[in-house]
């Protein structure tokens, strides 16, 4: 009885995989939700005491919804919104212990990324290798410091800057059914240009990060 | 006996070996305020001219016998004009006054073939005390730098007790001839020939200080160079 049970669940199982394995070459877009790490690159990872504006920027988590349409063969178009901080690095700036310093606090560097995407795919039976480029417009936020010291506080204020942006991406995922669950690696990079603090000077402030990412997808 | 020398050794070595830390002071970089202020103008070919774009740094430096400790304290870049400010905020232990205590240079990072130097080359400024809530002005000049090649003649005359000293004489620094950085050297039957460096686009005045029979002369030639003339000057017993 129990055997029977067994083979007859068994059967409905492999049953319902085959049914799902045929609809899912109708699947014409996909919707992915990302989620994980940014680490900045390049000049804005820097803490140079050389330079006038050191960003101290560190590793933070990015977060990522992309849709994506396939038009023709193996190309798709679609759309990404991401949303990526990036943390002060306050324990270089004012390290826990230094006796000048009694209170610490920072807001983190911030982009919204709102971009176009253009996708190479490549199909291998149940998984898809793809390669995303896209091109759009990041809002972006400065990160904000504050160093109360027993002389006074060293105050950096946050500042807002649009500006063009890209980004490059590889990814894998393995499908099942309409869901996938997946990996993705690549780039974003924008540079905002925000204001001097205390003047009406402005400079330009490279904000490229290289992420790392798992993702959920669901076609339809 | 052998064996606890050997073992001796390496803690010696070890002990001899010296650590050196360098360290960013960022709280002091952006002093939140009692601040320290050196500032002021710097500039070359006799102080007609503004050096701008020079970076200036002043760092804390402190030494013994087993490790050093740099701590860069302020930067800054010299503006169209030459102008510089440096602010900083002073650290307890760099208020200290002992024997051991450090001392705070002022350096420049400057093309060193172009501009004439010191004793040590890239530190323009030395302090060994400074205060809170104070403003210092220092106006410095930076000469471009050309070469004396010096030729004395006659000093088979030179007799027991004789003596020629040449010194170059010209603005340097803060507030004219700096005494740290005139050239001079002493001239004999050994010694007839000798290069100096000397500022450029400025007067140098060439003092010749003669001992002759216990009689002591001096005198004084004003030469002007180019920046990169390299003059060959005689002078005569």
């Amino acid at each position: 009885m129990a055997m029977r049970k067994l083979i007859s669940t068994t059967l409905l199982l492999v049953l319902c995989f085959t049914a799902f394995g045929q609809d899912e070459q109708n699947y014409s877009s996909t919707i992915r939700v990302q989620f994980g790490g940014a680490i900045p690159t390049g000049s804005f990872k820097s803490k140079s005491f050389d330079e006038e504006y050191p960003p101290f920027a560190i590793s933070g988590p990015l977060l990522q919804v992309n849709y994506a349409r396939t038009i023709k063969d193996n190309w798709a178009v679609g759309g990404t919104f991401a949303l990526r901080r990036n943390p002060f690095n306050l324990d270089k700036f004012a390290p826990k212990g230094d006796e000048l310093v009694l209170h610490t606090d920072s807001e983190p560097w911030q982009s919204v990324f709102t971009l176009a995407d253009l996708y190479y795919q490549h199909q291998a039976g149940l998984n898809t290798l793809y390669l995303r480029g896209s091109l759009g417009v990041a809002f972006s936020r400065r990160a904000s410091v504050t160093v109360d010291t027993s002389f006074g506080t060293i105050y950096r204020a946050p500042d807002h800057g649009v500006a063009p942006a890209y980004g490059l991406h590889a990814g894998f995922q393995q499908n099942y059914s309409r869901f996938s669950i997946g990996l993705e690696t690549g780039v974003f990079a924008t540079r905002p240009v925000f204001e001097v603090q205390g003047s009406n000077a402005t400079y330009k402030q490279s904000m490229a990060t290289i992420n790392a990412s798992m993702f959920l997808a669901y076609a339809f | 006996m052998k064996n606890k020398l050997f073992l001796l050794l390496p803690l010696l070595l070890l002990l001899l070996s010296s650590c050196h830390t360098q360290t960013d002071d960022f709280i002091s970089k952006h002093c939140p305020g009692s601040c320290t202020v050196i500032k002021g103008k710097l500039t070359t070919d006799d102080r007609s001219t503004p050096l701008a774009g020079v970076k200036l740094e002043v760092n804390w430096v402190t030494r013994d016998i087993f490790s050093s400790l740099l701590r860069r304290k302020a930067i800054t870049t010299t503006d169209a004009n030459g102008n510089f400010e440096l602010r900083f905020l002073l650290r307890e232990d760099e208020l200290v006054r002992d024997y051991n205590n450090g001392v705070f240079v002022v350096n420049a990072q400057i093309d060193q073939s172009k501009y004439l130097g010191c004793r040590f080359y890239e530190h323009l400024l030395t302090y060994d005390k400074l205060s809170r809530d104070t403003t210092i002005i220092v106006n410095y000049n930076l000469p471009h730098r050309a070469s004396l090649y010096l030729q004395a003649l006659n000093t088979s005359a030179m007799s027991t007790g004789d003596a020629m000293l040449v010194s170059a004489i010209f603005d340097y620094g803060e507030a004219g001839p700096a005494p740290n950085c005139i050239p001079t050297v002493s001239m004999d039957i050994r010694n007839t020939e000798a290069a100096i460096l000397v500022a450029a686009n400025q007067d140098v005045i060439i003092r010749t200080v003669r001992r002759k029979n216990g009689v002591e002369t001096t005198t004084n030639e004003v030469v002007r160079l180019t920046p990169g003339q390299n003059l060959h000057h005689q002078l005569s017993f």
